[in-house]
């Protein structure tokens, strides 16, 4: 199951990689910010898909290649997740509305964040601060990760609670910008949303402080580890008091209803897999499987991870025009399909021993999607609307060029990033 | 099928997708043409290529009886004519200069917004830091009863008083942005 997990998700990183990429290359009318968005998203395509295959999805494991290849493995995936962290942080300050009014701001911020991270890349992996307590030194990617959630929370927060919809230009903006958020953070911090009792109860949020004590900067460490996990938790708890009163208000049942779901499985996968009371044979005994705790895992936690994230960048792209699908209606259609397929034929595996449902059935499920066409309502479904707010923000400067240099920067980044540990450190990395 | 079929036929397809227009009022001495017709090329349409009207030239050549023969003024060659694909609106909604952040982030009508999102996070993070601490605190003295004063959270080799936190490779698989820290943390695969 865990196998089929990860090279499903992985073939459609790289599915989703080319298909984004095609449509990207097509000349059309999207605007700057959309051209910007969808440069974030396949960088981060590219990173999620380094980390699918760095995991063994393709059969390889690369720690088997040599102390080379290892190291230089190791560090190469190290820093494509450095690279998807940023993608999303400097989504965050510009895809839906630039937080800037000036092109050279935007790349001042840029290029400090990708120093930042050169240094984090240097100081966690080479020489000389490199040790065994080095790893706890996450000075870039932590707080980044914290920083983004919370903003990206708030904007969620400010868009579930909001009493109207779109009545002038700042609410059709802070509207976008919020379902925008929701998707980030359910990127994000999505697969630890339903570990969150676990966290508060017997998880490391209290318990585990290892790096507090064993090592160089021990309150930086702490404090970044440990906040990492509270901001999962509280990216939750904010997001449902807003489900709720986002659907008293009569808002989107989907998103209210996926996200109040979200708490309530977290309950129900506590009760499952962590609580020490729950009688699992007889839990196995009505549901066909002894170790409920695995499949209820995947179901969750690995199907968050896997799957849901290259499916969220998919909506991404089409729902806020990263790309526009009508270049390729046939690959367009193909492309939800063999979403569709992949995800209902995964899920199917995984509840095959629970429930007892045979795997058949997703073959059954696959010929609806094609007999009803529900990929056609899908891709529609997921296509901005008709009379869509998608204006072209004003900066000083030229804006094209901002996706030329974060395209550039992010590639010397990773080189540099990469080479400048293998080559000068004797020291393993991974 | 007569070549004058295919005539027809191929006129057809040229005006199918034509408006139904009122023929022109046919002069004093002029014989009305049955299939063409003489069209003004109003804005929104295209003139095709005057090639269109080959086959009927072709048919005069090959020594069919013109049948233009006899008309008081010259007839203006057909125009086919095709409707132009209309032009889609674009989907921008013009040039706007970014809001300023503040009525970005907080909605004139909402003030509570804001304030409200800050104690959430202030009350989470306070519970934590405060049990956290007292986890700290009670872990210290678990160990400084043992003879351990150093609180790393390892519990040294009393024989040899190493620190043992070094030699424990819990580290490299705790850091929270680690994929191999399967659980925990906001990110890996």
């Amino acid at each position: 199951m865990v196998e089929a997990l990860s090279v499903v998700g992985a073939l459609l990183d790289g599915l989703l990689l080319t298909f984004i990429l095609i449509l990207h290359l097509k000349k059309d009318d999207r605007t700057w910010t959309q051209r910007m968005g969808a440069t974030f998203m396949l960088w981060f395509l590219l990173c999620h898909l380094g980390y699918q295959w760095a995991s063994g999805a393709f059969g390889y494991n690369f720690q088997d290649g040599g102390d080379f290849v290892t190291d230089l493995m190791g560090v190469l995936v190290w820093n494509l997740w450095r690279i998807g962290v940023l993608a999303f942080f400097l989504a965050m300050f510009t895809v839906p509305m630039p937080w800037f009014k000036k092109g050279d701001t935007y790349l001042k911020i840029f290029v400090a964040l990708l120093i930042i991270n050169l240094l984090e890349a240097w100081f966690v992996h080479g020489t000389p601060a490199y040790s065994e307590t080095g790893w706890g030194l996450w000075f870039a990617m932590s707080p980044a990760v914290i920083i983004m959630m919370i903003i990206y929370t708030y904007i969620g927060w400010n868009f579930l609670t909001s009493e109207t919809s779109g009545e002038d230009n700042l609410e059709k903006t802070t509207d976008k910008a919020g379902l925008f958020a929701i998707m980030a953070v359910t990127l994000w911090a999505g697969k630890n949303w339903f570990d969150w009792m676990g966290i508060f109860t017997e998880g490391e949020m209290f318990y585990s402080y290892w790096p507090a004590y064993a090592h160089p900067f021990p309150l930086f460490t702490s404090l970044t580890w440990n906040f990492e996990l509270v901001t999962v938790g509280l990216t939750l708890f904010v997001l449902f008091i807003g489900a709720l009163m986002h659907l008293n208000k009569q808002g989107s049942r989907l998103l209210g209803g996926f996200l109040v779901f979200v708490l309530f499985a977290g309950m129900i996968r506590y009760y499952f897999y962590q609580s020490e009371s729950v009688d699992y044979e007889l839990v196995g005994s009505i549901l066909n499987e002894a170790s409920v705790s695995e499949s209820f895992a995947l179901l969750t936690h690995g199907v968050m991870q896997s799957l849901a994230r290259p499916l969220i960048i998919l909506f991404l792209c089409v729902k806020f025009g990263f790309v526009q699908t009508n270049h390729l209606p046939r690959g367009s259609r193909a492309m939800i399909i063999m979403a569709l397929a992949g995800s209902v034929s995964t899920i199917t595996e995984i509840l095959q021993p629970i429930l007892g449902i045979s795997q058949l059935v997703s073959g059954f499920l696959l010929g609806a999607v094609l007999a009803f066409e529900i990929e056609k309502k899908v891709l529609v479904a997921m296509q901005p609307p008709e009379d869509d707010f998608n204006p072209t923000w004003i900066i000083e400067g030229d804006p094209k060029q901002l996706e030329r240099w974060t395209n550039i920067g992010f590639a010397v980044f990773l080189v540099v990033a990469t080479l400048m540990v293998v080559i000068f450190t004797d020291n393993g990395v991974a | 099928m007569s070549k004058d079929d295919t005539v027809e036929e191929e006129q057809e397809e040229d005006v199918e997708e034509l408006p139904e227009e009122e023929p022109e009022p046919v002069e004093e001495g002029e014989e009305e043409l049955p299939e063409e017709e003489s069209e003004p090329v109003e804005e929104g349409v295209e003139e095709l290529p005057e090639e269109e009207s080959e086959p009927v030239e072709q048919e005069q050549e090959e020594g069919l009886e013109p049948i233009i023969i006899g008309l008081s003024k010259p007839v203006k060659k057909r125009k086919a004519v095709r409707r132009r694909k209309k032009v889609e609106p674009k989907k921008g909604d013009g040039e706007l200069e970014p809001f300023d952040l503040k009525s970005y982030f907080i909605p004139k009508d909402r003030n509570w917004v804001l304030p409200v999102f800050v104690v959430i996070v202030l009350l989470l993070f306070g519970y934590y830091m405060v049990v956290f601490m007292g986890v700290v605190s009670e872990t210290c003295d678990a160990q400084a009863e043992i003879g351990d004063d150093d609180c790393d959270g390892y519990v040294d080799n009393p024989e040899t008083s190493s620190d043992d936190s070094a030699s424990d490779d819990s580290d490299s698989n705790n850091n929270s942005t680690s994929e191999s820290s399967d659980g925990d943390g906001t990110d890996g695969s």
